[in-house]
Formats: C-alpha cells, sequence, structure tokens
C-alpha cells in the first residue's frame, strides 16, 4: 500500500473541525485536490413541494402524522395516495429520503382500516430491508392504536409465528425468494391472504433486472394467477430509483399498465458532487495512482474535521482494509476507534442494527460499506459521501449518494475513481452522469428456460386448463404440450395436472441464470474447508479450470481440481506473480432471426436467437505486471453449449473492401472493445453480463460480423434492448474513442495496441464512422 | 427455422417419452372401491379405550361418550412428500370396527378427473365419524386433504378436531427405545408383525404415475396392499396405546415404563406416574426416577418423602451433586435452615472434579451457580452471627 500523501490537503486545525461549507472551501482552493478533479457539480437546494392531507385519508391517519408534526404531504406522496384511490397501478420515482414509504404506506393502511379484511404483500430485495420496513410499520400502526398486524414473512421467521402470519397478518412483509418458494406453493394455506389481497407493493424495482427481474415478473405472474383463482383483484404499487425507463420496467414486470409518479416534492439541501480521477504515475504504462488510498486520503479529511461520512467500498475486502485505516486514525488516547464502523454482509443481524441505531443517534461518524447500506434501511442521514470506485451504475451511485444530505443542510459526495474502463469512461464523461440517466433496466420474462420453469410451478401450483394463457405467452400451450412429453404434466380432462414427484420451486434460484451452479470451496486450511463463492456453468472453464489462477477479495487461489459432475471447484490460497488467462474459442450459430433492419450504410441489423458453443483447450500464464506470457497449459473441458438472444451487424462489402484482412480484423475487435465498454451503461449491467464479438466470416452469411449477446441461457432483454438503440451505442463507442487521449489503444478505449494492431484505433475509428453514416465513395 | 418445441426439446434436458396410449378404459361415474374386513383377535381388547384414557395418550380433550367404533383410522398415498398445492392425495383408505370385524375401505382416483369423487367420498366418512386417528397426519394426511378441498371449492368439509396423531404418542413412549419411530419400525418392534414383499413408501408415487402412463393396474395392487396394512398397524398401535395407558404395568421394557411415567406426569396422572417411576427405578432408571419422584413429592408438598429420596440417592451414589443440591435448595428456600444448606452445597462443590481445562460448559456452569450459592449462604451465615 503506498505511502498516504495526507499532507498536501487541509487538515482539521488545533482540534476543532471544519463544517462541510468551509472544508468544500478549502478543497476547492486547494491546487493538489482540484487538479485531479474532473467535475464538481453543485445541485441547488431545492424547496419543499406540498399538498394538503387528500379529504378521503382516514381521520385516524391523520392525527397520527399531526402528532408527528406533518400537516401536508409532499406532492408525490399525496399523488400516490390519488393513484392509489383511482385505483391506478403506479410506480413512484423518488430519490433516497424522500419520505417514498408514505406512498404505499398511507393507501395500504387506508384501506385496511376501511376494510379489516383487506390484505396487503410488500416485497422487498433483501431480508435485511424487509427487517427495516417491518419495523417501520410496526411504529405507525402502533401510534394509530389499532388491531392491524404487520409481519415479516422470510426464512428467519420461527414455524410457531409462522401459522398466525397466515391467518392474521393484514399485511406480509417479504423478499421474491420466500414468495416463490414457500408462499406460492403452498397458498392454500395463504387463503386469508389471497382472498383479500388488495395490493402488491414492491419497493426498488430497479434492482429487478436481467435474471433476477425475468424470475420475478414470472413469479408475479404466478401470484396473480392465483389471486384470480380466489377472486382478488390486487393493485400495485412500486418504487424506483431514478432510472431511463422505470415505467416500461415496470410494466414489463407486472403485465400491466402502469403510471409513473416522478414529481418528488421532498425538499433537498444543497448538493456537491465531485469526480475524482486519481493522478497518473506512470505515463509510460498509463498507471494511476490507486483508488483505494486515495479514498482513504480524501475520508481522512472528512474523518478529521468530525464530519459524519460514509464510504463506500465495492468489495467486502475493500471495507475491512478501509476501516482499518480509519479506525487507527480515529483511535482515541485510550485506544477506543467506536466511531468508525465497517458495515457489510456478513456481519450479525444484531452488530449491523447496533450501527445503524449509532449512525441514526449520531454515535458513529463514519461508516465504511459495502452496497449493503445503499438500499432504504433507515441510517439516518449523513453529512458527506465517499465512493471508492464507480459503484457500477448510476442509480446506484445516485442511491449510495443520497445517504449524504438532510433535508436543509449542504452534502457533498466525492466519486474517486479506478483504473477500471468503466470508471474512466465516466469520470471523464461527466455530462452522461449528470443528464438525464441513461440506463435502462432489462428484463426477459418469456425467456425460454426462465418460463418453462415457472410454468411447471404454476401448474403444480394449480393446474392449467385448455385455452388459458400464462402472462402474455402466446405458446402457453406449447409449452404445457413439452411438459407432458416431458413427462411431468398431465393433460386430461380439459386440464393440465401436475404429474411428477418434485417441487418443482426448489429447482429455481431466482438470483442466477442457471440451477446448475458451481460451488468454490477454499481448502487452504484441511481442517476447515468453506464455500467462499458460486459460478455458473458457462464461466466455469474460463476461470475455475485447473491450475487458473482464481482471484477473490484481492486474494489469488490457484484451482487445484475441478469436479465437472459435481459442480465443484476446490481452491487453494497461493502467492504468485502471474495471472492466467483462459482462451475460449467460441463458435456461434444463428438458430432463429427475429427482426431485422437495414441501415442507410447498407449494414443489416438482426436480432435473433443464438446457439453459443465454447471450449477452453489452453491457457496462458501471464506475468502480473509486464503481461509477458510465462507459458501455457492445457485444459481439457467439455464442451459448454447455451442458447441465447443476440443481435448483430452484418458489414457489407461495400465497407469492408477498403481494408486489407488484418485492418479489418483490428478494427473489429477495436468495435467489439469499445461496445463492450459502452454497453454497459446503456443496458445497466455488469460489463460481464454481454459478449461483444466479431467475426470475419460469419458462419450463414460469409460475411464479417459483429455479434453481441446476452451472456445469460435464453436471454435476459439486453440484445433486444440493444438493437434498438445500436445506433445510439455505435454513436457513443466513436466518442468513447475520440476521447480517449491514448495515440494507439489502450485499454480504455479499443483495446492495447499488440491487440488491435499499429492503426487498430484509426481503422476502428473509420469502420465506425462509415457503420453510422452511409460511406461517401 | 426450429419451432418451439423443437427449441424446447434441444436445450431443455428434460427427457422426453413416447406419448401414452390413449386410455381406453370406459370412464365410470365413480372412482375405484374397495373392502376389506379382519378379524379382531390381533388387536388389543379395545375396551380400554375411553375419554380418560385417549386425553391422556393424546393431550386433547375428547367427546365424553366416545366408543372405538367412533374411531375413524385414515391414511392417504399421495404424489409426492412437499405437502405443497400440488401434491395430491390419490389413494385414501380408512378403517374403522364394524361388530367383531374391522373394516378397511380404500378409494382411488383412476385420473385426476376422479379426485372430486374421490375427495366426496372420504369426506362423508369423515363426517360419520367423531373421532380421526392417524400416523403424522396433524402434520401431513390432515392438511393435504384440507389443501385437496380447497383446490375443488369443496367448502364445508371439515376434519375432526378430535384428531389422534398416533406418530406424537408413540414418540412419547417409545422413543427412548427404539429412537426413530417410523410405523415400520413400531409394527416389527411392538406388534411383532413383518411384512412380505412390502411396496416401498418411496416407490408409490412413481408406480402411480407408471399406472397413469401404461394403465396396467397389477402394480398399484401393491400399493393398495401396502396401504391397507398401514391402516390395519394404525389401528392395533392405537389400541395398543390406549391399554398400555390404561394399564402402564404391563409395560414390558424398563425405557418404555419411565417413558411412560413422565408421560402421565406430564398429563397429571400423578398416580399412575408415581406407580411407573417406582416400577422403573428398580431398573436402569433409578436415578432420574427417584428425581422425578422427589420433585413430585416437592410439588405435592411432602418435604419429608422428598428429603427421604433424594438422601437415598446420595446414600446410593445416584446423581449424588443434584441430590446434594436439591437438598441444599430444600434447606436454604423451605426449611430455612442455611447451615445445614451450606454443609449440602459444601459436599456438592467437594464431589465436582477439581476445575480442568476440558471440563464441559455444563460442569462449568453447575460450578458456577454452587459458588455462587455457597458465596451467598455464607454471606448470610455471616451475618446472622453477627446480629
Amino acid at each position: 500500500m503506498p505511502q498516504a500523501a495526507s499532507h498536501m490537503w487541509p487538515v482539521a486545525d488545533g482540534g476543532h473541525g471544519m463544517n462541510v461549507n468551509q472544508l468544500i472551501g478549502r478543497l476547492k482552493a486547494e491546487p493538489s485536490f482540484m487538479e485531479n478533479v474532473t467535475a464538481w457539480t453543485t445541485l441547488p437546494a431545492q424547496e419543499g413541494r406540498f399538498s394538503d392531507f387528500p379529504a378521503s385519508l382516514d381521520a385516524r391517519i391523520r392525527t397520527v402524522l399531526q402528532n408527528r408534526g406533518i400537516h401536508r404531504l409532499y406532492t408525490h406522496q399525496a399523488e400516490s395516495f390519488q393513484a392509489a384511490s383511482a385505483g391506478r397501478d403506479f410506480v413512484v420515482v423518488t430519490p433516497t429520503a424522500s419520505g417514498k414509504t408514505m406512498c404505499y404506506n398511507l393507501p395500504v393502511l387506508s384501506a385496511i382500516l376501511k376494510e379489516p379484511d383487506a390484505r396487503a404483500l410488500y416485497l422487498f430485495p433483501t431480508k435485511a430491508l424487509s427487517a427495516d420496513q417491518a419495523s417501520e410499520l410496526y411504529e405507525l400502526v402502533e401510534a394509530l392504536g389499532v388491531d392491524v398486524k404487520a409481519y415479516t414473512y422470510d426464512g428467519d421467521t420461527q414455524g410457531a409465528a409462522r401459522k398466525a402470519i397466515r391467518q392474521a397478518g393484514h399485511i406480509v412483509v417479504t423478499n421474491p425468494d420466500m414468495l416463490h418458494s414457500n408462499i406460492l406453493p403452498n397458498h392454500t394455506k395463504w387463503v386469508k391472504l389471497f382472498e383479500n389481497l388488495k395490493y402488491i407493493v414492491i419497493d426498488e424495482i430497479h434492482t429487478y433486472r436481467g435474471v433476477f427481474g425475468s424470475n420475478l415478473a414470472n413469479v408475479l405472474r404466478r401470484l396473480l394467477r392465483l389471486c384470480e383463482f380466489y377472486g382478488a383483484k390486487p393493485r400495485f404499487i412500486l418504487c424506483s430509483a431514478t432510472i431511463a425507463n422505470p415505467d416500461e420496467l415496470a410494466a414489463t414486470l407486472t403485465g400491466r399498465e402502469i403510471l409513473k409518479i416522478d414529481n418528488n416534492g421532498a425538499p433537498m439541501g444543497e448538493r456537491h458532487f465531485v469526480f475524482y480521477n486519481p493522478p497518473v504515475i506512470n505515463r509510460q504504462l498509463g498507471i494511476r495512482r490507486g483508488v483505494l488510498p486515495e479514498t482513504r486520503n480524501i475520508a481522512s479529511q472528512f474523518l478529521a474535521n468530525g464530519i459524519p461520512t460514509i464510504v463506500f467500498a465495492k468489495s467486502r475486502i475493500q471495507v475491512e482494509v478501509l476501516t482499518r485505516y480509519m479506525k487507527d486514525q480515529a483511535r482515541d488516547p485510550y485506544g477506543f476507534s467506536g466511531r468508525v464502523r465497517g458495515y457489510r454482509g456478513g456481519y450479525l443481524a444484531t452488530e449491523r442494527r447496533a450501527i445503524e441505531h449509532g449512525l441514526r443517534a449520531g454515535e458513529i461518524d463514519m461508516v465504511i460499506s459495502t452496497n449493503a447500506l445503499e438500499l432504504g434501511i433507515d441510517i439516518g442521514s449523513l453529512t458527506a459521501c465517499v465512493l471508492c470506485g464507480y459503484p457500477g451504475t448510476i442509480a446506484s451511485t445516485w442511491q449510495q449518494a443520497g445517504r449524504a444530505g438532510r433535508r436543509k443542510d449542504t452534502a457533498l459526495t466525492v466519486m474517486v475513481a479506478s483504473s477500471a474502463a468503466i470508471d474512466q469512461y465516466i469520470v471523464n464523461h461527466p455530462e452522461y452522469f449528470f443528464s438525464q440517466n441513461p440506463e435502462h433496466a432489462m428484463l426477459h420474462p418469456n425467456n425460454l428456460y426462465v418460463l418453462l420453469s415457472h410454468m411447471k410451478c404454476a401448474a403444480y401450483e394449480l393446474p392449467f386448463e385448455d385455452g388459458e394463457q400464462f402472462g402474455n405467452v402466446k405458446d402457453t400451450a406449447q409449452f404445457l404440450d413439452y411438459l407432458v412429453e416431458c413427462g411431468i404434466l398431465r393433460h386430461v380432462g380439459g386440464k393440465y395436472h401436475w404429474s411428477a414427484e418434485d417441487f418443482p420451486a426448489s429447482e429455481i434460484s431466482l438470483r442466477s441464470a442457471t440451477t446448475e451452479n458451481f460451488v468454490i470451496i477454499d481448502i487452504t486450511n484441511p481442517a476447515h474447508h468453506r464455500v467462499i463463492g458460486e459460478m455458473d456453468r458457462f464461466t466455469v472453464p474460463m476461470l475455475l479450470h485447473e491450475n487458473a489462477i482464481y482471484m477473490h477479495e484481492a486474494r489469488q487461489f490457484q484451482v487445484e481440481k475441478l469436479d465437472f459432475d459435481a459442480c465443484k471447484a476446490f481452491i487453494r490460497a497461493v502467492d504468485v506473480d502471474y495471472y492466467t488467462d483462459a482462451d475460449l474459442n467460441v463458435s456461434l450459430g444463428v438458430l432463429d432471426e427475429l427482426k431485422t433492419k437495414t441501415l442507410k450504410s447498407n449494414v443489416i441489423v438482426t436480432l435473433g436467437e443464438l446457439k453459443i458453443a465454447a471450449i477452453v483447450k489452453i491457457f496462458k500464464k501471464m506475468k502480473l505486471d509486464t503481461h509477458e506470457n510465462l507459458g501455457f497449459g492445457q485444459v481439457m473441458l467439455p464442451e459448454t453449449n447455451m442458447h441465447t438472444i443476440g443481435m448483430w451487424w452484418t458489414v457489407p462489402e461495400s465497407i469492408t473492401r477498403a481494408y486489407r484482412n488484418d485492418a479489418l480484423q483490428g478494427a473489429l475487435l477495436g468495435v467489439a472493445n469499445l461496445l463492450s465498454i459502452v454497453c454497459p451503461i446503456y443496458l445497466m449491467c455488469a460489463p460481464r453480463d454481454i459478449k461483444v464479438v466479431y467475426q470475419v466470416k460469419a458462419p450463414e452469411t460469409d460475411m464479417p460480423t459483429l455479434f453481441l449477446y446476452d451472456q445469460f441461457p435464453g436471454g435476459v432483454g439486453l440484445s433486444e434492448k440493444a438493437y434498438e438503440m445500436q445506433e445510439l451505442l455505435l454513436e457513443h463507442a466513436l466518442l468513447v474513442l475520440n476521447a480517449c487521449p491514448c495515440e494507439n489503444g489502450c485499454p480504455s478505449c479499443v483495446g492495447s495496441m499488440h491487440e488491435v494492431g499499429e492503426h487498430g484505433k484509426s481503422d476502428a475509428k473509420r469502420i465506425l464512422k462509415e457503420l453510422i453514416q452511409p460511406c461517401q465513395a | 427455422m426450429p419451432s418451439l418445441s423443437d427449441k424446447l426439446r434441444m436445450f431443455d434436458n428434460g427427457a422426453t417419452r413416447p406419448a401414452p396410449k390413449r386410455d381406453d378404459t370406459p370412464q365410470s361415474q365413480d372412482c375405484y372401491h374397495t373392502s376389506k374386513r379382519f378379524p379382531l383377535a390381533s388387536f388389543s381388547d379395545v375396551r380400554h379405550m375411553t375419554a380418560v384414557v385417549l386425553e391422556q395418550v393424546y393431550g386433547i380433550p375428547f367427546p365424553r361418550d366416545v366408543q372405538p367404533a367412533d374411531v375413524l383410522f385414515l391414511d392417504t398415498e399421495t404424489t409426492g412428500l412437499s405437502g405443497g398445492a400440488g401434491t395430491v392425495a390419490f389413494q385414501v383408505g380408512a378403517g374403522y370396527l364394524s361388530g367383531n370385524h374391522f373394516v378397511v375401505e380404500q378409494f382411488l382416483m383412476r385420473d385426476y378427473p376422479e379426485e372430486p369423487l374421490l375427495l366426496d367420498k372420504i369426506s362423508h366418512l369423515m363426517r360419520a365419524f367423531p373421532v380421526l386417528a392417524t400416523f403424522n397426519g396433524r402434520t401431513f394426511d390432515a392438511p393435504l386433504l384440507q389443501n385437496r378441498f380447497l383446490m375443488h371449492r369443496m367448502p364445508g368439509r371439515f376434519i375432526s378436531d378430535y384428531h389422534a396423531d398416533v406418530l406424537h404418542a408413540a414418540r412419547r413412549v417409545w422413543k427412548l427405545r427404539l429412537g426413530r419411530c417410523t410405523l415400520q419400525r413400531l409394527e416389527s418392534e411392538i406388534l411383532g408383525v413383518t411384512r412380505d414383499d412390502d411396496l416401498p413408501g418411496s416407490d408409490v408415487p412413481r408406480t402411480y404415475f407408471q399406472y397413469l402412463h401404461n394403465r396396467d393396474f397389477a402394480p398399484l395392487e401393491r400399493v393398495l396392499d401396502h396401504n391397507r396394512q398401514d391402516i390395519v398397524s394404525l389401528a392395533q398401535l392405537f389400541f395398543f396405546l390406549c391399554k398400555l395407558f390404561d394399564q402402564p404395568e404391563t409395560a414390558q421394557a424398563p425405557d418404555d415404563l419411565f417413558a411412560l411415567a413422565k408421560a402421565m406426569d406430564k398429563r397429571g396422572a400423578l398416580d399412575k406416574a408415581k406407580k411407573c417411576y417406582r416400577m422403573a427405578a428398580r431398573d436402569t432408571h433409578r436415578a432420574q426416577a427417584f428425581q422425578a419422584l422427589a420433585v413430585g413429592e416437592v410439588r405435592a408438598g411432602n418435604l419429608p418423602n422428598a428429603m427421604k429420596l433424594y438422601t437415598t440417592m446420595l446414600a446410593r451414589g445416584d446423581e449424588p451433586i443434584l441430590a446434594c443440591e436439591a437438598l441444599a435448595k430444600l434447606y436454604e428456600h423451605k426449611l430455612a435452615d442455611p447451615e445445614q444448606a451450606m454443609v449440602y452445597t459444601r459436599q456438592a462443590l467437594l464431589m465436582l472434579s477439581e476445575p480442568s481445562l476440558w471440563e464441559s460448559d455444563a460442569v462449568q456452569l453447575k460450578r458456577d451457580a454452587l459458588q455462587y450459592r455457597y458465596a451467598r449462604l455464607r454471606r448470610r451465615l455471616m451475618s446472622d452471627a453477627n446480629a
């Protein structure tokens, strides 16, 4: 770890800390800080906008709110109440700490007070969030002094309590996994809930994208199917962070038309958002100072001045390292350092509750957290926020930054960029970040695999009837007939009956693409083998082949044994100066073309289904710092096949004839690398969720082709969106290329020169222009 | 381009198989039904069954005037064990006393459309008998049938609250001796029955699905035999338990006697409990039985009897530390004799081994408790002396 360079920046004078405004002034006046700042954006304070209590709001609720000093509602809260009263399904899109829980608690409690049999189901993505929300509800209900029962129902709920919740819970707070694997398959035990279900509340819906979202959409189809059986017609109340398409996401998730409420009326203090790019310390190799020591330097200024701060790090190990540094700095003469705390998954629940309480009570000055504190757990409000690296999506970044800032006071967020390509892209293109959010949350509920799995569950829950349609799936009967063929369903008497011994819900995990995940077992300590992670079977040959060096929380491990049949990889901690890079041989086959269009440049763009066959035969050992090749190793693993959705650009001869063969290769590889950087920003996914590859001669057409596909069996909707916005993606690929200061290519744009060739960058630039615009020839 | 079905076949690894033969057995207007009578010779005397005995066995109230012929013995065969909404009871058997015979009636659905008919039959039978007896039925069979009634929108079909779950009672009595109390094990160990060529329960769902596919009824006969035997054994165990609780002294094994004593104790049948404890005390459970008896005496207010029991334990070396501690408590709290309490506390402490690195938490806790008691008594004695 390099020595901290804290001498350069303002420190507390004589033990009297500066307040945040003074600190902002000092930072702005400090050239050694400002020269690394790529953007300093000040968002002006916003006055609150209010509405009177709606006339139909229950008088008892009104009194409770007034006793808490609330005499009017924010505009978005009032709009939500009105929408609920009008029987609309709606999504509320507002930032952190804007009082959004009221948007659903008010209509739900109102409904129950009016109709004591009414029921509501709340879904939160995590257990911690459920617990937090339930306790907020208890408080409200207790203040009301009425007999409304709100319970959390999840894996931690005791057996005895479960029965009571099924019978008497007015509001059941749970998560999608529990709904899927426990409540729906046992719906007969929940008759009261299903018969009287009035509201389904789903918070943080922007987290339901990709595989998780595709699964949840189907869980909701099953839920609505059962509601129909029991004669209930529930309404949806959804909440989302700010993304480009919250209403589209909500509509796809629920299969309903959704009203969007994004008129945020909550007041906000002035907010400063600073993008900080660590200085380059090695010009030749383009190496920047590490994100961790830089974060530490900045955070230590805040700590020294006693400014309540939250630091977000990206991994557990980063949290631990930063916490240790900060605690050392904060230690008082008696060795007490409790004013600095770490927070992450893996801490005991009681410990986490204590930290949350300490934060609300102002007993903790600094908390260093993973994204565990990003979602709405109530920790009060802090003054400053430091992000150690770009959190991966713009929505997450705003949510994390939203943890700082009281309603009236100034808040400061500093984002420290790492050297990852996406961090560099964001820190150098602040305009994308601060203009309208470009992130589209995508999901694909009709993914073949996902759909088939959930149809099994649905049939288990209630026999399908002839002519019944599952969600918007027109081919429902074909799926069911296939399941009959497999001997899983029996078609008799006009119904499809579940006709197997298994419990289908147990075969699906909502959060991963395949059921056959490999577990990664650390055998370093022979007395204590421990599972440290999971990986899907398509990635395993790349990263967990025997003798691969596998990185986990910044530690090196070597794969000792890969048991492909048992889905287990055994790894042991090592300390070596190289990494491994498996040579993945991918062959693509087009299974089906779904949509196609021809651009003005004569480029043909196609959306379709692909069969991807991947095999790893060798891997390279590469030296850590110089990336020189130290040798090869053999891999003996079977080919993996994946069926997925992809889109591709077929480049016509009118463009390609101007390039020599190797120049064309370099250019296409460059464009593929650029697209890999740009796409995650628009498709709101992790860089490894999509794959961009090129073929100089595509199998069916013999034409040079650029393929982009979802790295998930069956696809999760990314390629569909990419097909729609392909022009925008190419344009931004070109922008990234133009904005990159490198001469002949670097990992932050087209890839390094030894990959794309000497003229790779200029060729990529030329071909990108030609793809977008008709060539002038 | 491949069709959806082709794609599904290509990418899903579910093994498809040729479509089943169309079923050409004529659809009847009813589900399959069979019944069989058994002589009562192999049953314990059913007259031991009274409301009082049932309450002792099962710990729930039963109708005052309940008769042996009021009990319906029920067992289901299902398409799976998960018990969720997709599990179906495709065969239900019910047994009851009729004159000098035990009758088993069995119903089976030959396909899904017959399920409502089967449920209707069963619910009529259940309505005719005030008391229900099952093996693990509180957890499995009753909720499952409830599910099925609901799925077929058959409201008002209820399952009696006078529900004797023989598994629960059997566990209370025989767990000490047998460990796991499966019906098979109870049959062989308690009833002395061995089954020939019995279909293992785990094969039941597969057998039924195969029948749906190929319509060969013969393997289903084995399911019916299995179910019938289950019901007969269930009834035999039920009446055996009644006899055992009515006349606990007939129990053979000391483990059973001790378990019975505890059960009686819990149900408040104190005289019977005392009798069983005394019988159990003649054997391996001497220390525990004496302790239980002593606790009973303290509860009843007979301190001298309790102290005699503890002193005997101490003299015989049965759980002496426990006996000393109990005596110390009695002297301290009931007899207000701290000096005598001190004597026993000290004795208990001496009997605990020297502290060692490897002693269990329980020993450590016991030592702490005794030392705490010792310190308290000492303070009290000193202050008494000063006063």
